[in-house]
């Protein structure tokens, strides 16, 4: 081998390691898993209240379904198989779309009156051009009150006064924490019904805040991401949900960005971005015993993966920015409903029946918090896994309520982070940084509402 | 013979006339290509235009507007930042792939031990998909615990740069993570090399031409073809950016929208905020320019484009 070929050997071997190097960076190590899918109920149903037609009264029926449950999704075999067994002249062909395209197919197949005959409901606009029928009826012929159900999480299935799904879980955005470092250090559990005002928050989490060496050694207090994704709404639009004026920018709002911003700065907080790094979300820091307070964007997940991991957890509601303030917890459920174009109204409408009071047995059954509040009291949900956590975890999203309407909410909101991050990094003042974003939020916020008024 | 007969049939050669049979054999040919002509490119395109002059949500029926999308794209923020980006990415990532192919395949092209197996590995990153690349590269570019800032932070720079959170950096990194895949364009260009034939670099040899020589005067006419595909190519995928772009940013395009790529902004129109009307004519835009920009790039060709061909002739 002569010297240009050793060099280019040398150069090419280099360029080589590097891609090996970075190849092997993608394998990462199998991650402990931080959730347990949901198994099928093995136990009979108790104490369920029958839909109004029994099987052999329902007629006969071949229904479609469309949902986004993904191939962790064992709930909603398990129903359906429980459905065709009660009533056997009724079939449901269930189809799990990619939550991607879920929107897409399903527009495209209404454009064509193609639409299955249950679907989970995704957007406010279905439901405002009218393209899904109320199913309040639903509720009364399952014998279900509906003002048993989690308010906050059943007003992702309403639209102008009426409820056009049904649904089996309570979602939410809660305050978990781990109760063994409150221990540890000798403090008080956050209360699960009244909610921390965002300084209290802030100083908590500096007395739990362990500062390491390095920051890999550090002890994070709490968890400070921008809160737009856990607040109520109110604080960032007016009540019509048309204005951001005078509340996105107001005293009380700029106050709760700078506190939370300030714990970052302090290091009471890891930064935003490195809790997007794998195995280093707030849910895995609290399980690794490196975070004592995080925000979850999903309760059930975090449930879960604590009482897997034998974490005793604590829960309550996200911080909120002055004393008095009413608690506030982000919430959903899957809701279910019926196009206006099938053509098997009535066998979907029994269906959705059996789905409102079987689903929520089921979920209770499987560890997940049912929508319907009551029955998770009388079957004393918060009784099993991690009874203490649970209890703090029904009591605080017990107090779900209503939101308000912002069409392409994350749309209108896409600036925050950009402008949360200039001030954990100190590239600008909280109120700077909030006033530089409004033009382009309430720009954004009108051609929102122009889309939606459009739709008659 | 009269004047009618002047130049007739019998005067000149006719093409065979083609029967019936062959005609119809020829159509049922070319049908299945017509068919996807029609329906999966002209049918769009001319359906892309109708719905642009309208405005759609994909729920309700299309209501006409006239040039108002066009109009309006004008005074959109979005718009303008999502051409700065995409056109940011061009002009880095363009010469970036094509010099970088080029010289990767200059080394790729050498008599070595090992050589299939260094041309299977640089060429793996290009068959990886890019959602998976994006996933991976997110990680190693987290300002605050990627191995990249860390390195970087070990090797004495106290503040590495913030990635895909810098409006500065943003789009270079998007070209790194696109360079890191550089081996599809060496191998294209491999090939060219591996085409040139040996006997002009000996002829080159005896008349006295060195290395630097050779590679001027024979190596990159010869290989301008190649280029000139790989070229139009890299152009069209600039063009193109939106899975890589939509992991590393998200649908909104990411902080403060440094990786809006217009792609990206077409379809978070279109899909996310059911402004199909606006994608649409955000989509024609796009034909548009990307159809001058390659016709002014085939148009030029001729000057620095060389085919050997055309010699023979």
């Amino acid at each position: 081998m002569n010297a240009r070929s050793k060099v280019s050997f040398i150069i090419l071997a280099i360029i080589t390691s590097v891609s090996v190097l970075l190849s092997s960076c993608g394998a990462a190590p199998a991650a402990k898993p931080t959730t347990a899918p949901v198994q099928p109920a093995t136990q009979a149903p108790v104490a369920t209240q029958a839909p109004a037609p029994t099987g052999d009264t329902m007629e006969k029926a071949a229904l479609s379904m469309w949902g986004f449950g993904g191939d962790t999704d064992t709930f909603t075999p398990e129903i359906i198989k429980r459905f065709e067994a009660k009533y056997p002249n009724v079939t449901v062909e269930y189809t799990d779309i990619p939550e991607d395209s879920y929107t897409t197919k399903l527009e495209t197949a209404m454009m064509a009156d193609a639409a299955p005959d249950i679907v989970t409901l995704y957007k406010t606009e279905w439901l405002k051009a009218g393209k899904f029928i109320p199913v309040d009826d639903v509720y009364a012929s399952a014998n279900v009150n509906i003002a048993d159900m989690n308010q906050g999480a059943l007003w992702s299935c309403q639209y102008a006064g009426k409820t056009y799904g049904v649904g089996t879980y309570t979602g939410g955005v809660l305050l978990f924490y781990n109760r063994a470092m409150f221990d540890a250090a000798k403090l008080p559990y956050p209360s699960a019904t009244v909610p921390m005002t965002v300084d209290e928050y802030a100083a908590l989490a500096a007395k739990l805040t362990q500062k390491g060496a390095k920051p890999e050694d550090t002890v994070y207090g709490g968890d400070a991401r921008a809160p737009y994704w856990w607040s109520d709404l109110r604080t960032m639009f007016s009540e019509d949900g048309k204005s951001m004026d005078g509340v996105f920018d107001s005293a009380s709002n700029v106050h709760m960005y700078d506190v939370l911003a300030h714990m970052v700065i302090n290091g009471d907080a890891p930064s935003p971005d490195a809790l997007t790094v794998a195995n280093s979300s707030a849910q895995d820091l609290i399980s690794q015993g490196k975070m004592a307070m995080g925000i979850m964007d999903d309760n059930e997940l975090a449930t879960v993966a604590f009482e897997t991991n034998h974490i005793s957890y604590g829960v309550a509601p996200t911080p909120v920015a002055e004393k008095g303030d009413k608690a506030w917890v982000s919430s959903w459920t899957d809701c279910e409903g019926i196009p206006t174009t099938s053509k098997n109204i009535q066998a979907a409408r029994n269906f959705l029946a059996f789905y409102l009071v079987e689903g929520n047995q089921l979920r209770e059954e499987t560890g997940t918090l049912p929508l319907n509040m009551k029955l998770a009291n009388d079957l004393k949900w918060a009784n099993s896994g991690d009874t203490v956590g649970r209890q703090s975890e029904l009591t605080a999203i017990s107090q779900a309520r209503a939101s308000i309407m912002v069409p392409d909410f994350w749309d209108v909101i896409a600036p925050i982070d950009g402008a949360y991050a200039d001030i954990t990094e100190g590239k600008s003042d909280t109120k700077t940084a909030i006033a530089g974003i409004m033009q382009p939020m309430k720009d954004a916020l009108a051609t929102a509402w122009e889309t939606w008024d459009a739709i008659k | 013979m009269n004047i009618s007969s002047i130049g007739t049939k019998k005067s000149q050669p006719q093409p065979r006339r083609i029967n019936k049979f062959e005609e119809r054999a020829a159509y049922l040919f070319l049908l299945p290509w017509l068919i996807g002509l029609v329906v999966f490119i002209l049918g769009p395109a001319l359906a892309t235009g109708a719905i642009s002059l309208t405005n759609w949500n994909m729920i309700t029926q299309p209501a006409w507007v006239g040039l108002a999308n066009y109009s309006k794209m004008l005074g959109d923020a979005n718009f303008w930042q999502s051409i700065r980006v995409t056109l940011y990415y061009l002009v880095l990532s363009v010469p970036a792939l094509s010099i970088g192919g080029l010289l990767v395949s200059l080394l790729l092209n050498q008599r070595l031990p090992g050589m299939n197996f260094i041309r299977t590995v640089l060429y793996l990153p290009a068959v990886l998909s890019g959602v998976a690349v994006a996933v991976l590269w997110l990680s190693l570019l987290n300002p605050d615990a990627g191995v990249i800032n860390s390195a970087l932070r070990a090797l004495g720079i106290a503040n590495p740069p913030n990635w895909l959170n810098d409006s500065q950096w943003a789009v270079p990194a998007v070209v790194m993570i696109s360079l890191w895949g550089v081996g599809g364009n060496a191998i294209i260009y491999l090939a060219g090399l591996q085409n040139i034939p040996p006997e002009l670099y000996d002829a080159a040899s005896i008349d006295g031409a060195n290395d630097i020589n050779k590679f001027f005067a024979l190596t990159l006419p010869l290989l301008s073809p190649t280029m000139f595909f790989v070229l139009i190519t890299n152009l069209v995928g600039a063009f193109q950016v939106f899975d890589i772009a939509f992991i590393l940013g998200g649908s909104r395009g990411g902080r403060g929208g440094n990786l809006l790529f217009y792609l990206l902004y077409i379809w978070n129109e279109g899909f996310r905020s059911g402004r199909m009307g606006y994608a649409s004519a955000l989509s024609l835009v796009l034909i548009v320019f990307s159809a001058i920009v390659i016709i002014v790039v085939v148009n030029t060709s001729d000057r620095w484009v060389y085919y050997e061909i055309e010699d023979k002739k």
